[in-house]
């Protein structure tokens, strides 16, 4: 198993609706488990994603999330799966 | 219910200790080493934002080893 988190800039005014995309993408892929969660702060969106492994958690992101409109910027995190 | 993300950067190798320090306070409900721009994330939740506000500063932010903590409150109705 391997997870991610993201950090996501939005274009302003545009959160919302990007949580609802990302959402949407996500359940109609492969993956294990997802969460989504708006932030006030210096990120707008926080994405955790788990999937079978590092190859399908990548494809997710980079066809999936990274193709969404109006996403300013992504930063993704890897976990270390050694350190729990 | 009130959520925070604390984004944590720690001295360098002190990673698991400071993971195994954040695991015991009240209201962590997950936190993960990861590699890229921070070394830790935190999820906290607790009955309230005053509570939140309480257990980052005087329990996260008190732990040696930590060079900096960064949060992001989660906004409710977009989850």
């Amino acid at each position: 198993m391997s997870t991610a988190y993201f950090l996501i800039n939005a274009r302003l005014n545009h959160e919302a609706e990007i949580i609802e995309k990302v959402k949407s993408a996500l359940k109609k892929s492969n993956v294990s488990s997802f969460e989504v969660q708006g932030t006030f702060g210096v990120y707008d969106i926080i994405v955790k994603i788990s999937a079978a492994d590092d190859d399908v958690l990548r494809k997710i992101v980079l066809e999936k999330i990274r193709k969404i409109e109006n996403i300013e910027s992504a930063i993704t995190m890897m976990v270390n799966e050694e350190q729990e | 219910m009130a959520t925070a993300y604390v984004l944590i950067n720690c001295e360098i190798g002190s990673e698991q200790k400071v993971i195994d320090q954040i695991k015991l306070i009240d209201g962590v409900k997950e936190v993960r080493g990861v590699f890229g721009a921070y070394d830790i994330l935190a999820k906290i939740e607790t009955a309230s934002s005053e509570k939140l506000r309480e257990t980052i500063t005087w329990k996260i932010r008190k732990i040696d080893r930590i060079r900096s903590t960064l949060t992001l409150m989660g906004i409710d109705g977009q989850e």
